[in-house]
């Protein structure tokens, strides 16, 4: 066909295959076939699209291209999955020729495999640099996220000490970006102890750190090396954060010191179960424990001793905000001089000569508590001094530590001395003795309320019977009636001890005076005779309501209208003797 | 034959999804494990037969499928290329969240130069997944209307890549 010899085909070394507007191959040149998918369809006549598929979807193109209005397409770079000779690549492009007045379309195909195979090895190397690289990079993100994952700080340093990796925890302890740790030595964080010069393993060694910000942590580091082939190249120094673990430590000292003093606590025998008491003192004694017993103010029992203060003391903490807490006792008396500040604040280890770990006190004990100061009167001057100063500032400190310790704790105090008089002769702060006497409160004497010794009598009789299995009864109505004219100096702990001894002795159902005249108690319900046991007993008396005071315008010597000498010398004769508050 | 149905398909995707894989499984049923770069555009053609849903006539057609060199600039995408397709099968491969993340950068292309034409989307590779059957962040097509389906597809074992052709092919042949 004539426009087969047109000068654009012999620029290049292509096939072609004309069609007309249905799309049907008009013409083609020799080689055309070998271009072609489908081979046996180049042919005269036959649909174009079948021998090159590349054609479909090219038809409105391929139209208006007919109708002279669409430019030329160019297909670069097809190839085809065939084991034959045909081209591995062939550049397509559709275009119009025009023979005479007709206007034929023509693909044109050019045999491109060379530049192909060359493009392709380009091509392949290039994605599979970029395939390493993304598989780099992902290796890199995941295993960064494992060591990010560690709750341990983790720091990868040079042989000396220059660190090459930190993960987040690390950053996240010690307070710096990882910008600002990369680089560093490693005793930015562990300071200048003696880590680096070893080359042996470390295993939680605890040292204390200081942060970014300046804060001091306690951190156990591990140290581990990373061998390459020859000498040592890295180190791996792993450090895990012990304040939690330090914390968890000191409350678990803290609960098991609670637990031991708790344990005793329960173990001891309480002289009462609970408070009996009838007598229109007691009522009112209770109406007013109720009333204190809401607020947190300090409270002071003064009693004689064996009144029952400590019983006291665990009422006013049972009735307040405070009962779900913990309720220490401090016999302030039974502290040996030497211990009686660590005993109550606690020491720090090495504060003293033994003090081989730190103490908790009392006062820490009892934080948000109540702590019941008993025989208040008993404690030295300098823990005074300290005491006050817990009673107005809240805080105190440990022996031997700087940290002020906060607390809060609500103080009852009791003494069975005249905390005044012990004022006046300078035994005591006055500061103190002021601070402590918010709310006074006077538990009276057993002689004081006698309505209430049948009753005391009988709860006693029962418990101690129940515990030495053995029925008793009761008291013989005589016997009760001369316990009722006694005067009890030792008041309600005498009349329980009394009671117990009595009980061990009993062989039948009710208690006589025979039993409970074993004990020394001879006096019981006899009326003193000789002149001598009168004066003795009146003198006794006025001492008890004097409160001990002999001096002064409320002092006994007053009262009996004698001189202070004179009634020191005549309780010197009758054998008054001065025991604890009072006298006998 | 005059009366057989041409259908231009592409297959579009970053590189090394495995969109040669899909078309040689779904053509010849093969896969090899080799990875070896697609240059320019690789032509293949499929013969399909379908019953119309609407007639009950049988349909036959001829899917015409360009597996096109792959590439995240889709700017250098031979625009020749995609031009009178009447779909694609826009490819991803789940072991690498950023060629998810570029297929609808792909379908955007795609559809610029066929404002008309349908896509299925391929989460190709589901056989390197590791654990439950789902993977970061499958994309969501609102807006999409062109967009028939999402398929989690492994050339490798074969899952479901004749759903994934099939539905495309219904859609352009029975529509």
């Amino acid at each position: 066909m004539e426009f087969l010899t047109l000068p654009l085909f012999h620029r290049k070394a292509v096939e072609y295959v004309c069609f007309d507007d249905s799309f049907r191959i008009a013409s083609f040149s020799a080689d055309a076939a070998r271009y072609a998918d489908d081979r046996d369809a180049v042919a005269m006549g036959g649909d174009i699209r079948l021998a090159f598929p590349e054609l479909a979807g090219f038809e409105n193109d391929m139209l208006s291209m007919l109708r002279g209005s669409s430019n030329p397409i160019l297909v670069r770079n097809i190839s085809r999955s065939r084991m034959d000779d045909t081209p591995a690549g062939i550049d397509l492009s559709i275009e119009t020729t025009r023979t005479g007045d007709t206007l034929h379309g023509i693909v044109l195909l050019e045999d491109v495999s060379e530049r192909l195979r060359i493009e392709q090895q380009l091509v392949q190397q290039s994605n599979e640099a970029k395939l390493l690289l993304q598989s780099i990079t992902a290796a890199k993100t995941y295993f960064e996220r494992i060591i990010d994952s560690l709750a341990d700080a983790l720091f990868v340093t040079t042989n000396d000490g220059i660190i090459r990796t930190v993960n987040r925890a690390a950053t996240d302890l010690f307070g710096y970006h990882k910008g600002e740790l990369i680089g560093r030595s490693i005793q930015t964080i562990i300071g200048t102890q003696e880590l680096l010069p070893s080359d042996s393993n470390l295993t939680n060694a605890e040292l204390t750190c200081t942060t970014k910000q300046g804060s001091r942590i306690p951190v156990a580091f591990s140290r581990s090396f990373m061998r390459h082939e020859g000498p040592v190249e890295e180190s791996i120094f792993l450090g895990r954060d012990l304040r939690e673990r330090k914390n968890a430590e000191a409350e678990i000292n803290k609960l098991r010191s609670t637990n031991l003093y708790l344990n005793e606590e329960i173990q001891a025998e309480h002289n009462f179960e609970e408070i009996i008491g009838t007598a229109p003192v007691m009522k009112k004694l209770f109406r007013q424990i109720e009333k204190v017993a809401a607020t947190d103010s300090t409270v002071l029992l003064e009693g004689e001793t064996g009144t029952g203060k400590e019983l006291f003391a665990r009422a006013i903490h049972n009735l307040s905000s405070r009962k779900k807490n913990v309720l220490v006792k401090v016999n302030c008396a039974a502290l040996p001089a030497g211990l009686v500040e660590s005993e109550l604040f606690g020491h720090e280890k090495g504060a003293f000569t033994g003090a081989f770990a730190r103490k908790v006190g009392r006062f820490e004990f009892a934080n948000e508590g109540t702590i019941f100061l008993d025989e208040i009167g008993e404690l030295p001057l300098e823990t005074q001094v300290k005491l006050l100063r817990v009673l107005q500032e809240r805080e105190f400190e440990r022996v031997g530590g700087t940290e002020s310790i906060r607390t809060n704790v609500r103080v009852v105090a009791a003494s069975n001395r005249n905390l005044e008089e012990q004022v006046q002769l300078g035994a005591f702060r006055s500061d103190l003795y002021f601070r402590l006497r918010v709310f006074p409160l006077r538990i009276p004497p057993l002689r004081e309320r006698r309505d209430d010794i049948p009753f005391l009598a009988d709860y006693f009789i029962r418990k101690f019977s129940l515990r030495m299995h053995k029925r008793i009864e009761g008291l013989h109505p005589d016997t009760l009636e001369r316990m009722i004219q006694y005067d009890w100096p030792g008041n309600v702990r005498e009349l329980a001890a009394t009671l117990e001894r009595a009980i061990i002795l009993c062989e039948g159902g009710q208690l006589h005076d025979i039993d409970l005249s074993e004990f020394g108690l001879k006096g019981i319900g006899r009326k003193p005779s000789a002149l001598e046991d009168v004066e003795r007993e009146h003198i006794l008396q006025v001492l008890r309501e004097s409160d001990g005071v002999i001096e002064g315008k409320n002092g006994a010597a007053i009262r009996l209208k004698m001189n202070a000498s004179t009634l020191r010398s005549r309780m010197k004769k009758l054998g008054i003797q001065r025991r604890g508050a009072g006298f006998i | 034959m005059n009366n057989t149905h041409f259908k231009k398909v592409c297959l579009l995707g970053d590189f090394a999804v495995g969109k040669t894989s899909l078309v040689r499984r779904y053509v010849d049923a093969q896969f090899s494990d080799e990875y070896l770069s697609t240059v320019g555009v690789k032509i293949s053609r499929k013969h399909i037969e379908m019953t119309s849903r609407k007639t009950g006539e049988l349909l036959r057609a001829q899917v015409i499928l360009w597996d096109l060199e792959g590439s995240t600039l889709l700017a250098s995408t031979n625009e020749s290329y995609l031009k009178g397709a009447a779909g694609a099968i826009v490819v991803g491969d789940v072991t690498r969240q950023d060629t998810i993340a570029n297929i609808k950068t792909h379908i955007t292309a795609f559809l610029r130069i066929n404002p008309n034409g349908f896509l299925v989307v391929s989460y190709n590779k589901s056989d390197l997944m590791a654990g439950p059957r789902s993977f970061v962040s499958p994309l969501s097509f609102e807006g999409h209307d062109r967009v028939l389906d999402s398929i989690v597809t492994s050339a490798k074992s074969g899952e479901h890549i004749e759903h994934l052709f099939g539905v495309l092919c219904r859609k352009l042949v029975d529509p």
